[in-house]
């Protein structure tokens, strides 16, 4: 059966279409075309160029392949001033690597921006007014260590040995956690199966393990139990889950640093207890008896 | 005037039409209006347009007449011109956002959050979406609402508003306007109300409208100021941020000394309870004991263990 042909404004739209997502060659446009069985030369794409270029598009050939830019994407200065704040953060904050891969964002996005827009983003970066996020003194203070451990998370994740406060761990580097004053590593404890934050500035010695990261499943997860106005107000942190019951619910928290979620979980007062493991269960009694302790004698 | 290169001109004014579509709803009549004042795009009518959109409707968009209350509008709701992020870039991303949360002030966050949702809009790929979208705590405050409220702080205006308590469920709470706090990447609007002995500490998620605006009372009642003085471990400076209210007074190696001002002493103990066994001194003996007291309420949860 003989397939329609497309119009002349359809393939015109599929080439919009194909060049905003990447840039092409000729005859990958020809083939792309070709596969909704219409056949055209290089004038007649010549002319959908030149249809794309009259409404507006601009359209570059570099090393053989053509970039389009299709203004559709409006931005209020505002809207520029944030991803300016945005961007100054991101180099200030990533790894060279990373701020790389956002500039990479940034070039793909304003492929749908308006020139003058564009041209006035540049020049808003130039504006002091308009601050990284992210003080560059503490970044720098870390730089190496970041770009080292940088290296080591994602998808190729692998274990690392680090020194920290003259211990030393087998951990799965997973992200850094960003303060005023300082910048953690959040990772795997692989030895205490518990996920923890380790300060930056504690880390003394960073070793690279031959051994890939795998899937953290059988990390231990702790369970409490919420009650009260907790209980109607509770909002769920990343990786937690919620069965919910007639006066109380049972929360399973995976990915939060112990430490942290203990400290969490005393602001909570007599609303939440703990549950499983037992193990966190003795752990967090003690730390309220050793609070409760060292407060007593202090009074 | 004509067109100097050899051009497909159905196409062109497709494009054109498909560029009004994009900045926004429009009859057939405002793309019509639109579209003569093109010189080279000539005879232009309703059929043509309809058939215009039919052809963008082909190519992937989603296009909607939204009907007579919107004069018969068309709108884009959904258009194949998209771009894709790779692994690595929406990873990038992801951890900028996440910084971000952490550190910025709600209202860098709230613009932040309004300009990924313009973004988004030309990003494939749904998951990709979701992720960028997750503003964790954020997604549950209305926007509108909260931009209402930093107005009526302004304003220094007493109000009446719906409360989802967490407690008594949905109540009308009348408060005098302090001002907005971002604490533990939660928002929270304080104020004086006669429902709270201390200063009102109420969740911006959990309030559902202003109901009334008055005019503020002559006089009043602010609670006591409270000053208190503990001490930390130094690392734990390294692991959370210090508040706006808190100053530091002293620091060695080993601890900091902290003094921290609050007319509502259930935030203190709150605050306190935070820095779980960083805590090592409170100054203020009355504070210590509500601490205390604290403490010992959960201890007896799990009493006889």
């Amino acid at each position: 059966m003989k397939t329609k042909n497309l119009s002349t404004p359809l393939k015109i739209i599929k080439i919009l279409k194909l060049m905003t997502e990447k840039p092409v060659a000729l005859e990958e446009i020809m083939s792309f075309l070709e596969e909704d069985n219409s056949f055209v030369n290089k004038e007649t794409i010549s002319k959908y160029f030149a249809t794309l270029r009259n409404a507006g598009c601009d359209i570059q050939k570099r090393k053989n392949k053509f970039y389009i830019k299709y203004p559709v994407l409006n931005f209020t200065n505002t809207e520029l001033s944030t991803l300016s704040i945005l961007q100054k953060t991101a180099s200030n904050l990533c790894s060279k690597k990373d701020n790389d891969e956002f500039l990479k964002f940034i070039d793909k996005l304003f492929t749908l921006v308006d020139k003058t827009e564009v041209n006035y983003y540049k020049n808003i970066l130039q504006n002091s007014e308009n601050k990284s996020l992210i003080d560059k003194e503490l970044t720098n203070r870390f730089k190496d260590k970041i770009e080292t451990i940088s290296q080591f998370m994602g998808a190729s994740a692998q274990k690392i040995k680090i020194t920290y406060q003259e211990k030393i761990y087998n951990i799965i580097p997973l992200k850094f956690h960003y303060f005023k004053h300082s910048i953690c590593l959040f990772g795997y404890d692989c030895l205490n199966k518990v996920n923890k934050n380790f300060s930056l500035s504690h880390i003394s010695d960073i070793k690279q393990t031959p051994i890939l990261a795998q899937n953290m499943d059988f990390s231990l997860s702790t369970t409490f139990k919420i009650k009260g106005r907790l209980k109607n107000g509770y909002l769920l942190k990343e990786g937690e889950i919620l069965s919910s019951y007639d006066d109380y619910a049972i929360v399973t928290n995976k990915n939060e640093d112990k430490e942290v979620l203990f400290k969490r979980l005393l602001k909570y007062g007599t609303y939440c207890e703990v549950l499983y493991p037992k193990s966190d269960r003795e752990k967090f009694i003690n730390l309220v008896e050793n609070l409760i302790s060292r407060h007593t004698q202090n009074a | 005037m004509e067109l100097k290169q050899k051009v497909s001109t159905t196409g062109l004014r497709i494009l054109s039409v498909l560029d009004i579509l994009l900045k926004g709803p429009a009859s057939k009549n405002e793309i019509s209006d639109s579209l003569v004042k093109i010189p080279w795009i000539k005879n232009i009518t309703k059929e043509t347009i309809g058939l215009d959109i039919n052809t963008l409707k082909s190519a992937g968009f989603e296009i909607e007449n939204m009907g007579k209350a919107a004069n018969y509008r068309y709108k884009i709701n959904w258009s194949p011109i998209k771009f894709k992020l790779t692994k690595k870039e929406l990873s990038v991303l992801c951890n900028l956002k996440n910084a971000v949360i952490e550190l910025s002030e709600p209202y860098y966050i709230i613009k932040l959050y309004r300009l990924f949702e313009k973004i988004t809009q030309f990003i494939e790929d749904d998951d990709n979406i979701n992720e960028l979208m997750n503003f964790q705590y954020f997604l549950n405050v209305d926007f509108t609402l909260l931009n209402e409220l930093y107005t009526l702080i302004k304003r220094k205006k007493e109000v009446k508003l719906l409360y989802n308590s967490p407690d008594f469920g949905h109540k009308e709470i009348l408060i005098k306007l302090k001002e907005i706090k971002y604490n533990n990447s939660k928002l929270y609007l304080t104020g004086y109300s006669p429902n709270y002995p201390n200063v009102a500490v109420l969740r911006v998620d959990n309030i559902i409208q202003v109901l009334k605006i008055l005019k503020p009372k002559e006089k009043t009642i602010k609670p006591k100021m409270n000053t208190v003085v503990y001490k930390i471990k130094a690392d734990a400076k390294n692991k959370t941020n210090l508040m706006d209210e808190e100053k530091v007074i002293s620091q060695n190696n080993n601890f900091i000394k902290i003094e921290l001002k609050s007319d509502n002493d259930f935030m203190i103990i709150q605050r306190l309870l935070n820095f779980g066994s960083d805590l090592v001194y409170i100054k203020n003996k009355d504070i210590e004991e509500k601490y205390i007291s604290k403490l010992s309420a959960i201890k007896e949860i799990y009493k006889g263990e």
